[in-house]
């Protein structure tokens, strides 16, 4: 048991570190993986044989507990916490932000993570067919916010002046 | 699996790859005194920024982005010290007729951006502690530094025989804005804290604002608006001032 927690823990560390970060920020990355790799440990029983999608779903749920404890204790106020967005195209984090919490999560296990449908149904705790339509729709919202930002026109216009 | 948009998000990833990052490299130091001596022209150098930087510091809440340099007077080319001085002179009287007196720290005058038609924008502290906000063409406002109640100051143009303008500035966090544009809704990325939207539109009134989690927050603006004469609302939690390049110059300012 114990033997295939250390396994686990050697050969999952750094992504599911790297899920978190990509959602949270900073100051709250060591505790949200730390608890991750509690539960498995406190459950390795009934860990799956491809334990990585099955640990970003841990992750999730702590991520989202420590967001409520967040909020109990005072810290939503006006401005939200920093939670990390895309970087180096800003149209792109403009349009992604755009979107709903569930529609970026789908997008960002394919995209950022790598994760097959099946895979990312696992982590969003639904069937892999509600997942390809969630994904496929968040694509279209994204593609359709992108094409709302396409109609800044960065050049000035012929003024009267 | 995968289309153009996602393979443009997969290039953004924010952590793009899952082994150890950031983590600095050993370096070995070899003791000489060049960097002592570089160190301390660095300190005294910062030194005399730091009276400028600790003026604007204030001013600057929620434009404290790292990527824009501080710029001075030396950096400033003369026509445009010239132009952000005259333009600290005087401001119309926010709460009545006349003019009320606004003295600018040169000295903290830092490049923020560029608005299509405008120019450069340049924000810049002055002597109350204020925020103000200088475009290289054009208009000009000061005001209370931005906050999480007012996070934005928005300027509005409509000038004859071209579509109206609307920009701003807003504090970082903000992503993005929102606003109705004839029958239908834009958003508009923010770009070192500036937007600009050509075209007809609501974000002199009412808009909607996107941070980077996610979260948007509505803001409405109460106060009276005109599209000729330059104003200065400061109703939170949106502040407005509409003028125009040709209404500026025909004002004095």
């Amino acid at each position: 048991m114990t033997q295939r927690f250390e396994q686990i823990y050697a050969e999952h560390r750094e992504a599911v570190r790297a899920y978190v970060r990509r959602r949270a920020p900073d100051a709250v990355v060591d505790d949200v993986v730390s608890e991750t790799f509690l539960v498995c440990l406190r459950k390795i029983g009934g860990v799956p044989a491809e334990p990585l999608p099955w640990l970003f779903a841990v992750a999730r749920k702590t991520l989202a507990n420590e967001r409520r404890k967040q909020t109990r204790v005072g810290h939503d106020h006006d401005l939200p916490v920093d939670e990390p967005g895309p970087v180096g195209d800003g149209v792109l984090a403009a349009a992604f932000n755009a979107l709903s919490e569930r529609d970026r999560e789908v997008l960002r296990l394919v995209a950022w993570e790598g994760l097959s449908l099946a895979d990312a149904a696992t982590v969003l705790g639904c069937s892999s067919v509600a997942c390809r339509v969630r994904y496929h729709r968040a694509k279209s919202r994204l593609a359709s916010q992108l094409a709302a930002a396409a109609s800044f026109r960065p050049e000035p216009k012929e003024v009267t002046r | 699996m995968r289309d153009d948009v996602v393979t443009r998000l997969a290039a953004a990833n924010p952590v793009p790859c899952d082994g150890p990052l950031h983590l600095p490299a050993p370096v070995r130091m070899r003791y000489s005194w060049r960097p002592v001596v570089g160190l301390v022209t660095a300190v005294a150098a910062l030194a005399a920024a730091g009276v400028a930087i600790a003026a604007g510091l204030g001013a600057f809440n929620g434009l404290s982005d790292t990527q824009h340099p501080q710029t001075g007077p030396g950096v400033l080319d003369p026509h445009t010290a010239a132009m952000i001085k005259n333009g600290c002179g005087l401001e119309p009287n926010p709460n009545g007729n006349g003019s009320v007196e606004i003295h600018c720290i040169l000295d903290s005058a830092r490049l923020l951006g560029q608005v299509p038609g405008y120019g450069n924008v340049y924000v810049l502290s002055d002597t109350q502690g204020d925020l103000c906000i200088r475009f290289e063409r054009g208009v000009g406002h000061c005001g209370a530094p931005l906050s999480r109640s007012q996070p934005v100051v928005t300027f509005g143009a409509n000038e004859t025989g071209s579509d109206p303008v609307s920009f701003g500035i807003v504090m970082n966090g903000i992503t993005a804005v929102s606003f109705q544009a004839g029958d239908q809704e834009v958003t508009v990325p923010v770009k070192d804290n500036v937007w600009y939207y050509a075209g007809e539109n609501s974000a002199i009134n009412d808009m909607t604002i996107h941070f980077a989690n996610g979260s948007s927050q509505l803001l409405h603006n109460d106060a009276p608006t005109s599209t000729t004469v330059p104003t200065t609302t400061t109703a939170p939690p949106t502040r407005t001032i509409q003028s125009s390049p040709a209404a500026q110059s025909s004002s004095g300012h």
